[in-house]
Order: structure tokens, then sequence, then C-alpha cells
């Protein structure tokens, strides 16, 4: 049968942002892809080469507006440490508390983006509805429902509010109900397993090869996460277990990068319970930030998407010399023509929904 | 694990229908979640970022908001202050009756993110965010505030210190001084007095003379880099707090009561 090119986006309802996924399709099998990115490139790195380092963080917001704290920490971090700052205690343990609180809106925002690839509108209204607590939580400290601004470089912008802990607990304890809902929902609906059982599959090693990080590599069953491995803020004080789940024995499918991400959800809830319990009083900003940095520095951080990079060069001026971005789900998206060759074009959605595609960072 | 087993009827039906039917009946006969916008309006949290505001009389006129706003949304435009308000104006009122025209902030809420830097950065403490959000105009010239339509007034003024959020004071480099206290004219919280040089200056002419150079008196130094950018010799520039406090310029104690 004769082959054809068929373009998906970059106004297609499988894109969540703007790209286009030109697949090779013989019939309705897939045999070649080529994801094209470029339609949302607004120059964020340049852009932040002229603003000063602490200006910064309202770009860092707009990298992914799922997950801004994760990202403008990503930057604080690089940044203290390009500038040798000290961060205290209490002050890492409010950001430890944020970006998790983060990290559930986040996976929220993606299973609710996900349920509409499959065909289940209700599964978006849903999950929608609890990312909703988690906005108004993280709204009460920072002032905002999504570009918190929050997290500065030397510490945090505020303390957390009055009565913080007292809501966070009662909205953990709802979530926790809530969890039990979408088991009963979504894990063992027939319709729900037969989209996402056994499609989409890649092992551990090609995830490793195809630098694919974060929840999709943990769904090969790869014990890997940054906030173990390469420890940052208080993450090695907090009693917490990485999360994984293979479909077989080191392959992932949809579902179980579906499953890895509730699991992470789990977890974030007892990581932000054991801050509460361990937060000490203190300060919350570094005495002395300095303005000026002169060198260079690099770390990486656990997004919710995968392991964010950043990298930032100063020459002793008040503004970045050179700052680069690294996303995780560039390096994602790369490898889908070797995810999605072999399975039919009805599953596109579906398998690139799982790997939770945010284009306002990939793009940059 | 639930995923492992093969669904029950309990799993495809019961258990769904359940949670569905819960849903219903909290969404049918419960608070309804959704706000009726006009009528009723959601609580913003106090901490909420809306529209700026600006305590009249604790404004100096540093330009400080706009100097760290990213949008560069901000702009320092000359206000006609009445004399009443000269007499008002907290610290900046020098600045206000020196001058005939005083700067106050206007800002262009097209171009506004909110993102409250003003607000964090503000040494006064005159910039403010209020829970106001409703900006919407039919035009782009409509969204440009001028201070006096964001004035606030106040009846007991918070005596707050001047704090130097920027965390850089001016050094000077007495070299190329030439004396002419511009930045005395131009600093906003009157910090810099001139005294003489430290020593005396050749002039091209090959007559000697001291030369009168500034020097700041860093407790109430805000770091708005104004000086900097009226000198005219270039013989300013800013330093780290901790550095321009050590460098050797600055008069101690003695020299500063005498």
């Amino acid at each position: 049968m004769a082959e054809m090119w068929i373009s998906m986006g970059p106004q297609h309802p499988m894109t969540h942002g703007l790209w286009t996924l030109k697949v090779k399709v013989d019939g309705e099998t897939i045999v070649d892809a080529d994801p094209e990115l470029g339609y949302l490139h607004r120059s964020v790195e340049k852009m932040g080469e002229r603003r000063k380092y602490f200006m910064n963080t309202t770009l860092t917001d707009r990298l992914c507006y799922a997950s801004s704290t994760t990202w403008t920490h990503c930057y604080t971090h690089t940044v203290e440490e390009l500038m040798e700052v000290e961060v205290p205690v209490r002050a890492q343990y409010i950001r430890t508390i944020m970006l998790e609180l983060q990290r559930l809106a986040s996976h929220l925002m993606w299973a609710g983006a996900y349920m509409p690839d499959l065909g289940h509108i209700t599964g978006a209204l849903y999950f929608w509805r609890d990312r909703e607590l988690f906005l108004n939580l993280l709204e009460l400290p920072s002032g905002s429902r999504l570009l918190y601004n929050f997290i500065r470089i030397g510490g945090v912008k505020r303390d957390l509010p009055n009565g913080f802990e007292e809501k966070t607990e009662r909205i953990l304890k709802l979530f926790e109900q809530r969890l039990d809902e979408y088991s009963d929902l979504f894990e063992n609906s027939k319709i729900f397993r037969m989209r996402t059982d056994d499609v989409g599959k890649f092992t551990a090693e090609q995830a490793k090869n195809f630098g694919i990080t974060g929840p999709n590599l943990r769904g090969c069953g790869t014990k890997f996460d940054l906030r173990k491995h390469d420890t940052y803020e208080i993450y090695e004080e907090i009693d917490w277990d990485i999360s994984t789940r293979e479909a077989g024995p080191g392959y992932s499918d949809c579902f179980s990068r579906y499953m890895v991400r509730i699991d992470e959800m789990k977890e974030s809830v007892r990581i932000i319970r054991d801050c509460f319990k361990k937060m000490p009083a203190g300060a919350t900003l570094a005495s002395r930030i300095p303005v000026r940095a002169h060198g260079e520095a690099f770390r990486r951080t656990e997004d919710s998407r995968g392991e964010a990079m950043m990298y930032v060069v100063g020459d002793g001026s008040d503004r970045p010399y050179r700052w680069k971005i690294k996303s995780p789900m560039f390096t994602t998206m790369s490898a889908c023509p070797h995810y999605l060759k072999g399975y039919k074009l009805a599953d596109i959605p579906a398998i690139m929904g799982s790997i939770d595609i945010c284009i306002g960072e990939t793009d940059k | 694990m639930s995923n492992e087993r093969e669904p029950g009827l309990m799993d495809i039906f019961v258990n769904p229908m359940k949670v569905t039917l819960k849903q219903f009946f909290k969404s049918t006969f419960g608070k309804p979640t959704t706000v009726m916008y006009p009528l009723e309006r959601r609580d913003p949290p106090p901490t909420y970022r809306g529209m700026n505001a600006v305590i009249w009389d604790l404004c100096i006129g540093c330009g400080i908001c706009g100097e760290v706003c990213p949008n560069k949304c901000l702009k320092m435009k000359p206000e006609d202050l009445s004399e009443q308000e000269k007499d008002r104006a907290w610290y900046g009122s020098h600045l206000a009756k020196r001058k005939s025209k005083a700067e106050r902030p206007a800002i262009n809420f097209g171009h506004c993110m909110f993102c409250g830097f003003c607000e964090d950065y503000c040494p006064t403490g005159a910039m403010t965010m209020t829970d106001f959000y409703e900006l919407a105009d039919t035009n782009r010239e409509g969204l440009i505030y001028p201070a006096r339509s964001m004035k606030v007034e106040l009846e007991d003024l918070p005596q707050l210190p001047l704090t130097n959020y920027m965390m850089e004071s001016p050094v000077l480099d007495a070299d190329p001084c030439i004396g002419c206290s511009k930045c005395v004219d131009n600093c906003p919280t009157n910090c810099i007095i001139m005294d003489l040089g430290p020593q005396n200056k050749t002039m091209k002419s090959g007559k000697t003379r001291n030369v009168e150079n500034p020097y700041f008196d860093y407790t109430i130094c805000i770091g708005c880099s104004t000086c900097v950018k009226v000198c005219p010799a270039d013989c300013l520039h800013m330093e780290p707090i901790s550095n321009s406090s050590s460098s050797g310029l600055i008069p101690d104690e003695t020299s500063q009561e005498a």
C-alpha cells in the first residue's frame, strides 16, 4: 500500500501547545514520524540576558504555566550557586512545600488534559476539580493563581500565611479520598485500560539512550529521581520513596506512565506532611544577596516532567552573560519516532499525551 | 496491586457509578462551585497582586520601581505637586521643593504582568498592590494610568525606615570628580553632602585648588543609582553594600559630626 505523510498540528487537539507531528502512515500503521518545533519560540534565553538576575524569575515562571514554581526554582538554584548564596533552612522547607504542591497541580493538569485525548472528557473535569484545590493553596502565600513569582534568589518572597498548615492538611485529606475515586474511575475502567495497556511501549534501555527522564523513565521501573540522586533543598531529610511502576519487565506503556504519576502524587502528599512536621522557625530570605556575579554555574533539578537543567554564565555585571535552559520534554519528544512506530494512527493521542508534553518549556 | 487483576463487575460498573452519583448529588444539591461573577465576587487572598496604588506622601520619586520592572511598563513622569502636598511629602520633600516638577510613577497596565517587583523593591513602601483587577478598557490609551489616578492618601503614615533592597551603593572615584554637586541636587533621600576633597587638584590653567567631593550617608542610601546616572564626569559607580562601606572615601564618625 502507498505510504503518505500526515501533518498533525500545529492546530490539532492532540498537540498540547503549538507543534507539528508529521507521521508517515502505511494504511493505519505508523511507519515514521517527525516532530517539528518552533511555533512557540519566544527567545526566553536572550530576553533573560537583557534583564537583571532577579528579574528573570518572572520569565522562568512563564516557561511552563502548569509547573511554574519548579522552573523558577531551577533558575534560582543555579544563580544561588553562581552567587554563593546561603538559603535559610526555613526558606528551603517552604520551597519544598511549594514545589510539591506545584508537582501535584502539574500532574493533575496533565491527567486532566490526558483524559480528553482518550475521549474521556468527564475525566478532565474530575482532575481539574482537584487541581483547583491546589491552585487555591498556592495562591495564598504568593498572591497569584498560575504565575507565582514566589521563589526568589536567596529564599522565598514571604513566610507562609497564618493557618496555611491547617488548610493544607484539610485539602490533603480530601485529596487522598479523591485519589481513591480515581482508582475507581480510571484504573479499573475497561475503556481506559483498552486505550492505554500495551500502547507506546519503550524499554528502560531505550529510554536511557534517548535521554528520557522523569516519570516517563520511572514508568519503566527504573529508580531514578534527582531529588534522591542529586539531592537539593532538604529532600534528603524528608521521609519519602521514589515511585516506580512497570508494565512488564523493564518496559513501560501508557498505563504505567499514568500510574507512576498517580503514585508520585501520593508521595508528594507524604513529603508535604513531613515538611510541616520538621519545619523550623527562622528567616525566609538570605541576609546578603549579591546582584553581580562572575563565573559559571550548572544545576539540575527534578521538574514535574523530568530533568530540568540550567546553565548560567556571569561576566561580573548584574545581568547573565549566557543562560541556557535544557527542557526534559525536548529530548522526550525528539525520541517519538522510536516509540510511535508500529502503532495505529488512533494511538497517537494516547501515546503523545502520556509523556506530558509542555511546549512552553520545550520551545522556550 | 489493583491494576494487575482482571477487573470484575464491581470495578467496571458499581464503583465508578458510586463516584459519579456522589458527584452528581453534590453538584446538584450542594453549594455551587462557580461564582455568579458580576453580582458576587470571589474573595482574593490578602497577598493578591492587583492594580497598583501609590501612597502619595511616602513616594520620594526615586524611580526604583521603574528600574526593577521587567517589562519596563512603569515610567517616571513629571507631576505637579501642590504646596500642601510638598509639605506633607515625607522624605522626598526637599526634592519636591528644589525641583520645579517632582517625578511620580505612571504605569501602562496594558504591558504590566503584575509580578509585584515594584511593590517588593520600593524603599519606602509607597508602591502597593490592591485587590482591584477590573482594568479592562475600550482603548489602549485608557490603560496608561498616570500617578495621580493611583493616588492613595493615608491619615497616619507608617514611618518605615528606608531600606536598600537594591543591595548596592554608589562609590566615588575621586580623581575625575569636578565638584558639580548634581548628585546632591538629584538624590531622593538627601543622603549626599559636598565637602572638601582628599587632595588638591591641578587645573588646566595650572592653578591648584581643592575640588569639593560628594560624601554618602550609607544608612539612608536606597541604592537607586540616580547619582550615577546624572554624573557628567562618570566618577560614580555602584558596588555591593559590603564593599562600598569598607571603601576609604566614607567620612568616619568624627568628620560626620563636624
